[in-house]
């Protein structure tokens, strides 16, 4: 993970602005979450493992804590309704980008996507409204965005959910969106930089097959 | 080491040939300060990092005295001399600002620059803010001045 104090001082170093005089640290966490959301926008796109997250949905969970949070209400307060996957639906996670499969938690079997129209039933799930129906309980595999940067994450040693490699990329793009980089040559940047990183880590992992059978 | 007001107000009292003590000390103060509130302002444009203070905001604060700007942005909103921090989430700013020196005064040992140089185009000034009040003619003065600020701001880039 990239370390936000760490990208911090090498935005500095490299716009030679080590006494803080052109830039305050504000003007860098802001540039920074206006970097990260320029790579979200271009991840989207991509095949990217690492940003690929697993939400547990159960029903049971999620009634038990709306129970737990409709016995704090006071009097005369509306209380919120129940879960029920099939009905109702649930909502995606915040960070949802895009959908990588579903699949059931008893036994990971994998959900077959149902058109919209259709009703859910006990093997297929549908999107619809930001909201999942499905007829179990399941696990969702999805592509996740990044979080922004926060100005208390100077302090409290926060990280930027990228690995390590990204970091000159990072700090590239923030310090030419704090140089107020024209857009277009800006765009073009993240896309050439992404494009480089992404896909050589997504295959380098891969096991070669040898051209020949021994 | 810095200049001290002593040897500014001599170089001052010098210059206008003052052998019948013509310049009170009081106005010799007077010409450092005006002639270094100018020099400070040209120094603050060019980011001269000597004059940066840093203080830690909270919400209501009053502005710090003699601020001029502030160096980079913050989440700040400044009227009428009050500061409020308009992030929600964040509780107090490090706040890193410009801010030109203090006034001289009697009391006062040194001038407030530690730099040769710009005390030198401080104490210029003052003389020539000195001799255009007796109506002496100052233009030579104003160019050689000029060619010091110069010297100086060309070091800074």
């Amino acid at each position: 993970m990239i370390s936000v104090k760490k990208a911090l001082k090498m935005v500095r170093s490299k716009l030679k602005d080590n006494s803080e005089i052109l830039f305050s640290d504000y003007d860098i966490i802001n540039a920074l979450s206006e970097c990260i959301r320029y790579i979200n926008n271009s991840f989207a796109m991509k095949n990217s493992d690492f940003l690929e997250k697993i939400h547990e949905y159960r029903v049971n969970e999620i009634n038990a804590e709306i129970d737990k949070y409709n016995s704090t209400l006071a009097e005369g307060e509306t209380p919120k309704e129940y879960v029920n996957f099939a009905t109702t639906g649930v909502s995606l996670p915040d960070d949802f980008i895009s959908l990588v499969s579903v699949v059931r938690a008893k036994d990971g079997y994998h959900l077959s996507p149902i058109p919209a129209v259709e009703k859910v039933h006990w093997n297929g799930y549908k999107i619809f409204a930001n909201k999942l129906y499905c007829g179990v309980d399941v696990d969702l595999l999805y592509r996740a965005k990044i979080a922004d940067v926060k100005f208390s994450d100077i302090q409290n040693g926060g990280t930027i959910d990228l690995p390590d490699i990204f970091l000159d990329s990072v700090v590239k793009i923030t310090c030419m969106i704090l140089n107020n980089t024209d857009t277009d040559i800006l765009g073009e940047a993240v896309k050439g930089l992404m494009d480089n990183l992404v896909p050589n880590r997504r295959y380098s992992r891969i096991k070669q097959r040898m051209p020949f059978i021994v | 080491m810095s200049m001290t007001v002593q040897r500014a107000i001599a170089r001052i009292k010098a210059a206008g040939h003052d052998i019948s003590d013509e310049y009170a000390t009081d106005s010799c103060i007077e010409f450092i300060n005006t002639a270094m509130q100018q020099v400070a302002a040209l120094l603050i444009s060019a980011r001269f990092p000597s004059l940066i203070k840093e203080m830690t905001v909270h919400n209501g604060d009053s502005l710090p005295q003699n601020f001029m700007i502030a160096a980079g942005s913050y989440p700040l909103r400044m009227t009428n001399g009050r500061v409020d921090i308009i992030d929600d989430d964040i509780e107090s700013v490090r706040f890193r600002y410009f801010a030109t020196p203090d006034m001289i005064t009697a009391e006062t040992t040194n001038l407030p620059i530690n730099h040769d140089a710009i005390n030198e185009v401080i104490v210029k000034l003052a003389i020539m803010l000195a001799l255009n009040e007796n109506e002496y003619d100052i233009s030579q003065d104003t160019t050689l001045t000029t060619a010091l600020q110069q010297a100086i701001a060309s070091g800074m880039q």
